[in-house]
């Protein structure tokens, strides 16, 4: 994605996830030629630890197609109310928040504004601001049209407190053989405790860290460092 | 300047991707169906020297004789300076049919011409004998529509242009949308401004 965009990764970092995933972070660095890897804090249940903080969210549309131009504000205020009535519904105590989608009257496309109020004028002139923000032209005075309105609802869930929790782990489990990629000679590599890892830690490769969702390898020519998140971020020794 | 193969890969792609985002500016804000529908329109970057860089995947034919536009509009007695932008439909130098009108910016590095954001469009209609600037019973060019030789694209050239031409107003709408597009080349990558949304 980032190559095809005109991005190139050997500027950004690695943020390898998924049970095994650590395991592979500084060989696919490697092979990218990216110095940065940061190894999240449970790095096994990062999207779940997403999907158990992200924020819920409805999504309601109602068509409204009209010229802005024959437009009084209580008419956007009462077009708006039953989508606002029914977010409240579905999500009590959310946050709603109002965009409509307008266009240039005769243009195929709609942009999605946000708008706090209902002055047909001021959204008109936020419409007219984010089409020459976005598509470098302002209309030259064509009338505009409202296509939908949106309310989004939104409520936050509390974040988890993945830095609060106590780790005090400063020194290696010990020592196992290991043989590393393919017809390699068994190094030794000291073990350590992913998940209780005190912040500011130094975890010279190679080191293999296991913790109880995920496994991670800092291989050798790289060292790790102890984020106070619990993330390890891993840059080229 | 000398590039490895990761930064060559990078570099090749970021132009493609300034080429097609130069057409969704142009299909996301035209007015008229032949361009936002139909979509028979094409984008494309070129060097200093007038080769093309970058296309997006669009119209073959566009994108083929794109390259004599930006020979014509550099073969002009009066060469192009940064920040430039040049009309012409003209078959002749640099066009294809008359409907096809393709604007060419001459982008500023540096204070000089480093290279061309090209766009081609089909215009719905460019006046003539019979709407829609395609006449079967046209025995001559003149008959088919306004014939615009490589011309800086000023306010002056866009008025005579719509005097003569079926549908002015969405004529306007198209070439300011196809002008954003040539300017939208010209700004470069798209993560060098950071729009919302």
């Amino acid at each position: 994605v980032s190559v095809a965009r005109g991005l190139d990764p050997r500027r950004m970092a690695l943020v390898p996830f998924g049970g095994a995933g650590p395991l592979f972070g500084c060989a696919l660095a490697d092979a990218l030629g990216m110095r940065t890897i940061v190894i999240p804090p449970h790095p096994g249940v990062l999207s779940a630890l997403g999907l158990a903080a992200a924020a819920e969210r409805v999504d309601l549309v109602a068509s409204y197609h009209r010229e802005l131009d024959g437009l009084q504000p209580t008419d956007i205020g009462r077009a708006f109310s039953p989508l606002l009535r029914e977010g409240s519904e579905q999500l009590p105590g959310a946050a709603l928040w109002r965009y409509v989608d307008c266009r240039f009257v005769g243009q195929g496309y709609e942009l999605t504004i946000p708008v706090a109020t209902n002055n047909p004028r001021q959204i008109q002139d936020a419409f007219v601001a984010a089409h020459q923000e976005r598509l470098g032209h302002d209309g030259m005075g064509r009338p505009v049209e409202l296509v939908n309105l949106r309310v989004v609802a939104v409520r936050e869930a509390p974040l988890p407190r993945v830095a609060g929790t106590k780790r005090t782990t400063g020194k290696s489990r010990g020592r196992r053989a290991v043989a590393l990629g393919k017809g390699s000679k068994r190094v030794m590599a000291s073990l350590w405790a992913l998940d209780d890892l005190a912040a500011g830690v130094t975890l010279d490769g190679p080191a293999i860290l296991a913790g109880g969702d995920a496994t991670a390898l800092i291989e050798s020519g790289w060292r790790g460092s102890v984020h106070e998140s619990g993330a390890i971020v891993v840059e080229r020794a | 300047m000398t590039l490895d193969a990761v930064a060559l890969e990078v570099m090749g792609h970021a132009f493609a991707a300034i080429a097609e985002e130069m057409g969704l500016v142009l299909i996301h804000s035209a007015p008229s169906p032949n361009i936002r529908e139909r979509r028979d329109c094409s984008a494309a970057l070129f060097d200093a020297a007038g080769a093309m860089t970058a296309q997006a995947a669009h119209i073959p034919v566009h994108l083929g004789a794109m390259a004599e536009s930006v020979a014509a509009v550099r073969a002009l007695a009066s060469p192009p300076r940064p920040g430039d932008v040049f009309i012409l439909n003209d078959p002749y130098t640099g066009g294809s049919h008359l409907p096809d009108i393709t604007l060419i910016g001459a982008v500023d590095v540096d204070g000089v011409v480093g290279g061309y954001s090209v766009v081609r469009a089909h215009h719905s209609d460019v006046g003539g004998m019979r709407a829609g600037s395609m006449p079967a019973g046209a025995r001559e060019i003149f008959a088919e529509g306004v014939i615009l030789p490589p011309l800086l694209f000023t306010p002056e050239v866009e008025r005579m242009l719509l005097a003569n031409v079926r549908t002015p107003e969405t004529r306007r709408g198209d070439l300011a949308a196809q002008r954003a597009a040539v300017e939208r080349g010209a700004d470069g990558p798209p993560w060098r401004k950071r729009r919302a949304i």
